[in-house]
């Protein structure tokens, strides 16, 4: 794969890492300062395209910048979605005047 | 001992902490939420053997808003698991409890009906079977019967051995993993860089893949699925490579049983 594209994919996900912690993180400080971020800008230096070598260290980078990506857009999806379509559970007494019928006033199953 | 830790989930609990950091101690890695100590739910001091787990576990406690969501903290939850084993379970029960997903490992089970999606799973799930073979060098056929497939002894023995390589905690985050995809198969998928985690869930779930594209997606609850595994899943595989021995600090066992 051309390191051209390598780089382009990492630059991609990059983007991508920053758009998502800045979604989800609620600091006062700026994503920039705080240490998670701080900690994925050093890896991705760290393994920069420099040269033909650390093609390992590059891919393992992307991999696991990609797996933490996942993480951080599917919890964000998957709340998203359960806001959309939140309600609350309707009641027996609800649930049976939907259909026009009443919840008898005294149950006869407790009748021992 | 902070409340939180013996608070039911049912009962929301409001965010009481502006800002969650880390701290290195002895080797370990400790998260404070303001100037407290994070504690398990047992009261055990919070520690994991990982830099970039414990940073990512911040984030997850940064990333709560009014209330504490504590079922969207996988990384923390799994961390838990390990710290406080509310099952006292020894390495050798999780290792068996894996190995026991192997004789109903999604992608060894094939149908004949409807001829289309057998030529799907075989188009799909051939070629990571066909990988497990080569990489590790064993024998596993697919079943199209009701029984559940041979499996060599060789077979098992192999993958044992490499379950049994895995520290207590990458051992937990496998287990997750291989629990949620019903796989061994995609798990070691995953961790083994063959498969992305979107890749391994939708060959999970290729039956309802399927099923779907013939009578339609329904978002609330097909989306709400596949977030809901790939969330897990991703916590399931960044906890299996960030705690493997070369990644982590250090591999002191937390389990106490020889294996």
């Amino acid at each position: 794969m051309a390191s051209q594209q390598k780089l382009n994919l990492g630059r991609l996900l990059f983007k991508r890492l920053h758009r998502e912690m800045q979604t989800t993180i609620n600091s006062k400080e700026k994503l920039v300062d705080t240490p998670a971020f701080r900690y994925i800008v050093s890896q991705f230096k760290e393994h920069q395209v420099t040269s033909q070598k650390l093609c390992k260290g590059q891919n393992e980078v992307i991999m696991v910048g990609q797996t933490y990506l996942c993480m951080l857009e599917s919890l964000r999806k998957a709340e998203e979605l359960a806001q959309r379509y939140k309600t609350t559970e309707r009641t027996v007494q609800e649930s049976a005047n939907l259909v026009g019928l009443q919840v008898p006033s005294s149950s006869s199953v407790d009748n021992k | 001992m902070l409340i939180f830790e013996s608070t039911p989930s049912s009962i929301e609990l409001k965010k009481f902490y502006e800002n969650a950091t880390i701290v290195q101690n002895q080797g370990w890695f400790e998260v404070n939420l303001d100037q407290r100590k994070l504690r398990t739910p047992t009261g055990n001091l919070f520690q994991v053997p990982s830099e970039p787990l414990a940073l990512a576990i911040a984030t997850e406690w940064n990333s709560q808003k009014d209330t504490i969501k504590r079922q969207a903290m996988h990384l923390s939850t799994l961390s838990n698991t390990v710290l406080d084993n509310p099952m006292q379970r020894s390495r050798k029960d999780i290792i068996k409890g894996i190995l026991h997903f192997l004789e109903t490992d999604t992608i060894l089970y094939r149908t004949t009906e409807p001829p289309e999606f057998a030529d799907l799973q075989k188009r799909e799930w051939e070629p990571v079977l066909e990988w497990l073979r080569s990489s590790y060098q064993v024998e596993l056929e697919s079943t199209t019967s009701l029984m559940p497939p041979e499996i060599p002894a060789n077979t098992t023995h192999v993958i044992s051995r490499k379950l049994t390589s895995l520290n207590d905690w990458a051992l937990v985050g496998f287990q997750y993993g291989v629990e949620n995809l019903k796989s061994i198969i995609l798990m070691l998928g995953i961790t083994d860089k063959l498969l992305t985690v979107e890749k391994a869930v939708q060959l999970s779930r290729l039956e309802t893949v399927f099923q779907t594209k013939t009578w339609g997606n329904v978002d609330w609850h097909h989306d709400a699925d596949i977030y809901q595994l790939q969330s897990r899943v991703a916590a399931a595989a960044l906890f299996v490579h960030w705690c493997s021995n070369d990644m982590a600090t250090t591999h002191k066992t937390t389990y106490s049983d020889q294996t």
